[in-house]
């Protein structure tokens, strides 16, 4: 099937793919899913099933990335990670950007007492730095998978309200907002019409780099102990008992460090690169 | 002569090609000389002026000389240009609310232009910063010194930057538009004192106006630029008594009356300087041109006594 | 009344609500967990007369807001009660701890502004050059760095292999090297950043070509007329990433064993120790508010146009 782009779209879609940005992080962002999404097709071995005569071997042949103390694989368990932190990740900002859009766009539209209470709420959210919020969080249900899904989410709930709140202010003051009301078009309507396609831009640039924040955020729940238990694999709880094989067996913590490193990097790329080609400011 | 400047071109690399904003321009300003330079926006009077006092973007190319107090401009070295800059040379820009820096006061500006270029007390700067602000008359010089710009008006700041501009007794002054970013009521007045301090410096003035009315008033010169160059150049007198270029006449037309009476703007607009038009920059706008104008350049020629004309049509070549 | 001193008051005036509402948070945590909160206040061997007069001790009988004003009472003076397991008040656990990561954010804190502008600086004075790439380059691979395998790494380097600082604890300044440097790292990535960005801004504004038309020297144009302004943004950047520091000490923390604010909780929170869990959780984020309380008042005193509004 063929689709006519608009020739802005295609303009913007141009610059996209030119951008040098975009295209390394693209590259990395869709390794790291297809990664994920194939993992029971391309890893060696089983993740989670290990040989204890194998234990903490070295880089070698039989296994590239050596093995852990369980001696399991540790190239398939960073490629099972993946899979976990695609989960985490995607599902986390999902569930955050949905919210946020929704309570955000809500507060800016209604506006009086509502967006009040709400901005107060955000701000108070956004008091507790970085993994603070997703570590109460953590604190309260406990750890596990879903249980890290929740506390990511929260943690990047009150950035999109705040982001969505305030692009969806800028555009309620524009004519064409005032014009579809004053013709009584429903809220719904303007909402689903006007507000959000004009969010759009910063809603997905922020999306990307709230990925890559969320990704790190996970792993380090993870590698605290307060996040995806084992077996699971999960590239920061890899890393977790790194302390006892900084001299024997630093292979066991470098290379789900590697993996993460670079796929973090990937979504940063591709979120300045989108930042770029879609907000674009005055270019020096 | 105090500035001579020889065959100047000045191009702008960019995107859409290269942008040729002043192209062979001569002229000269002997001490104490104010020239007035005339032309619509977008004909490379800012470009001269920046080219002069050595702040073109690192984009721009410069050819030919520029002559000032017998120094070869275009090939000196930086350091040493810079301290011609506020010193020897100053300008005053177009817009004075930004060309100040926001969170310092305007006595920092002022004494670190004193101690830069003179060294020196504070006290010895300050005061002389107080007393140039008195010149430009502004309410409370004290109270202006630990002033914030934001904390001023923009007629305010613009006095400022012309106390600044003559502090130091340079010999060159270049304005840019000064009051072209002002209230009208607040131009007359920032005219009015740039005609009164003109006489109590020793300074000389490239005036930039895109108003031939203004030009007139504070030039003793006028040259009218025209898409990088220059068309017609002489005494603010002949200019108004026998414009000769089409272009000036048309200027001379727009020029805003105080009566109020009919103003008449030049049909069309400055062209883009990436291609300029063939043979005479100004022929696909002008009411008198043919089959020449278009083909051949006419050059910049004496006329009369210091009345220099560039145009086939009033050319004394005696072809016509 | 000076338009500064206003200004000042009503920034105060307004974190207080953020503060509030922080505690509330912390306040409700124990009646979030699943199950009874005197319950899980009490040390484990506790015998049901014992939870009982914690109940009534804490007042966890009296109505929740009731409750809570005991909580901020309490806390206003510093007093979080006992830890369940190790016998100490908390307090006592608390405040070395916070002391440390304190040390410990400021020092990489000083570490990440210092560098990091210097590299911003360096970084937009050539713009699209390949030392600007460069420094580009390198502030994307520092905030994209898991702070934890940093850290790992910093320890392989010059604990394992170079045998110079020690890889974990606490007491010297030495001790206090790898986990400020790894900090201070991510931190100088950031600040480079912003840095670069606000610097090519104001590099192009109007005041800066005046500054360089009256002759000043470009020392004076770019580490004071620019850079003043350059500052203003990097200052409340600067602020947030103070924050994150506090927060991302708990992962270095961990990676260093030093005995921080970011360690206490995190092993509280393994030991179901709550007390410690609420008065840490409740004393990093009123850190946070409270700094970038401050770093609004210090951008009012360095950007004057704020203060009109
Ligand atoms: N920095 C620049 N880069 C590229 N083109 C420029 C630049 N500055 C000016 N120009 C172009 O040069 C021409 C002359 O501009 P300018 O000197 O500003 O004229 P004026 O001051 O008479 O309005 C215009 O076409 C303008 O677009
Ligand atoms: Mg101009």
């Amino acid at each position: 099937m063929l689709v006519e782009l608009d020739p802005s779209t295609k303009k913007t879609l141009r610059k996209a793919l030119r951008n040098r940005n975009i295209r390394v992080g693209g590259i990395i962002v869709a390794t790291f899913v297809l990664m994920g999404l194939l993992a029971p097709f391309i890893a060696p071995y089983d993740p989670t099933k290990g040989n204890l005569r194998d234990s903490l071997l070295p880089p070698c042949s039989k296994y590239p990335f050596g093995t852990d103390f369980a001696g399991r694989d540790i190239l398939s368990r960073v490629i099972w990670g993946a899979r976990t932190s695609l989960i985490v990740s995607t599902v986390s900002v999902f569930i955050a950007v949905i919210a946020g859009v929704l309570v955000g766009g809500l507060s800016a539209y209604v506006g009086g007492w509502i967006d009040e209470v709400v901005t107060r709420i955000v701000d108070v959210m956004l008091s507790f730095p970085d993994i603070l919020l997703a570590l109460f969080v953590a604190a309260i249900v406990g750890p596990g998978l879903e249980n890290v899904i929740v506390a990511v989410a929260l943690y990047n709930f009150p950035q999109f309200v705040r982001i969505m709140r305030g692009s969806a202010l800028q555009a309620k003051e524009m004519e064409f907002v005032e014009a579809a009301r004053a013709i009584g078009e429903s809220n719904a309507s303007i909402f689903a019409r006007y507000l959000l396609p004009n969010s759009l831009a910063p809603i997905v640039v922020h999306a990307t780099l709230r990925t890559a924040a969320s990704i790190l955020t996970a792993a380090g729940l993870s590698f605290l102990g307060l996040g995806v238990q084992p077996p699971i694999p999960e590239w920061g709880q890899m890393m977790s008992d790194a302390r006892t094989y900084l001299v024997t067996a630093p292979h066991v913590w470098i290379f789900p460090g590697i993996a993460l490193f670079i796929t973090v990097l990937g979504f940063n790329l591709l979120g300045d690169g989108l930042n770029d080609v879609l907000n674009p400011k005055m270019e020096v | 002569m105090l500035l001579e400047v020889h065959d100047l071109r000045v191009s702008y690399h960019t995107d859409e090609g290269t942008v040729k904003a002043v192209d062979s321009v001569t002229l000269s300003l002997g001490r104490r000389e104010t020239l007035a330079i005339v032309g619509e926006s977008g004909s490379g009077k800012s470009t001269l002026a920046l080219s002069i006092i050595g702040l073109l973007p690192k984009t721009a190319r410069v050819d030919g000389s520029i002559r000032f107090l017998n120094k070869e401009l275009t090939s000196l070295r930086e350091e040493e240009f810079r301290r011609l800059r506020g010193d020897r040379i100053t300008i005053v820009f177009q817009e004075p609310m930004t060309a100040l820096n926001p969170v310092f006061t305007i006595g920092k500006f002022m004494r670190d232009i004193y101690l830069t270029h003179r060294g020196g007390t504070e006290k010895d700067a300050l005061s002389l910063a107080r007393e140039w602000l008195g010149k430009v008359k502004v309410p409370g010089p004290e109270k202006v010194l630990s002033s914030y710009p934001h904390e001023l008006s923009g007629g305010m700041r613009q006095r400022v930057l012309i106390a600044s501009s003559l502090m130091l007794e340079p010999d060159l002054v270049i304005m840019d538009e000064p009051t072209s970013a002002l209230d009208v009521s607040v131009q007359a007045q920032i005219l009015r004192l740039i005609a009164e301090l003109k006489s109590q410096v020793e300074a000389s003035f490239i005036f930039i106006t895109h108003n031939l009315g203004v030009a007139a008033a504070v030039g003793d010169r006028v040259a009218v630029m025209y898409a990088g160059k220059i068309v017609e150049m002489a005494s603010k007198e002949e200019i108004f008594s026998n414009p000769m270029h089409p272009y000036t006449q048309g200027l001379l037309r727009a020029v805003p009356k105080v009566s109020g009476g009919e103003v008449e703007p030049i049909p069309g607009s400055v062209p883009s300087l990436v291609n300029p038009p063939s043979g005479c920059r100004f022929h696909p706008r002008c009411p008198l041109a043919d089959e020449r104008c278009a083909e051949e350049e006419p050059a910049l020629m004496e006329v009369g006594s210091g009345h220099w004309v560039a145009c086939h049509r009033v050319s004394g070549s005696g072809r016509w | 009344m000076s338009d500064l001193a206003r200004y000042v008051i009503r920034r105060i005036i307004l974190a207080i609500p953020t503060l509030l509402g922080v505690s509330v948070i912390v306040f409700l945590m124990i009646h979030m967990l699943p199950g009874d909160p005197a319950q899980l206040l009490a040390p484990p061997e506790a015998t049901i007369q014992e939870v009982e007069m914690i109940r009534r001790r804490l007042g966890l009988d009296k109505p929740l807001w009731e409750q809570y004003l005991i909580f901020m009472s309490n806390a206003l003076k510093g007093e979080f009660g006992k830890s369940l397991f190790t016998g100490h008040t908390v307090s006592e656990l608390l405040w070395p701890a916070y002391l440390n990561t304190l040390t410990l954010s400021v020092l990489a804190m000083g570490f990440g502004l210092v560098i990091g502008v210097l590299m911003g600086i360096y970084a937009a004075l050539r713009p699209n050059t390949v030392r600007d790439q460069a420094v580009t380059s390198l502030s994307l691979l520092g905030i994209s760095m898991p702070v934890f395998w940093l850290g790992l790494i910093l320890i392989e380097i010059f604990s394992v292999w170079l045998r110079l600082l020690p890889s974990g604890g606490s007491g010297t300044f030495k001790h206090l090297i790898l986990p400020s440097l790894t900090l201070g790292l991510v931190g100088a990535a950031y600040v480079g950043r912003a840095t670069r960005a606000s610097m090519l801004e104001v590099l192009s504004q109007e005041y800066i070509r005046t500054a360089r038309a009256y002759g000043l020297p470009d020392r004076l144009v770019i580490y004071v007329y620019a850079l003043r302004n350059a500052l203003i943004p990097v200052v409340t950047v600067a602020g947030l990433i103070f924050g994150y520091m506090m927060a991302g000490a708990v992962l270095t923390e961990t990676v260093f064993s030093f005995p921080g604010l970011g360690r206490l909780i995190v092993n509280a929170i393994f030991a179901r120790d709550y007390p410690i869990v609420q008065a840490g959780i409740l004393v990093v984020a009123t850190t946070f508010v409270v700094i970038n309380t401050a770093v609004d008042i210090l951008y009012a005193f360095i950007n004057p146009r704020i203060r009109l509004r």
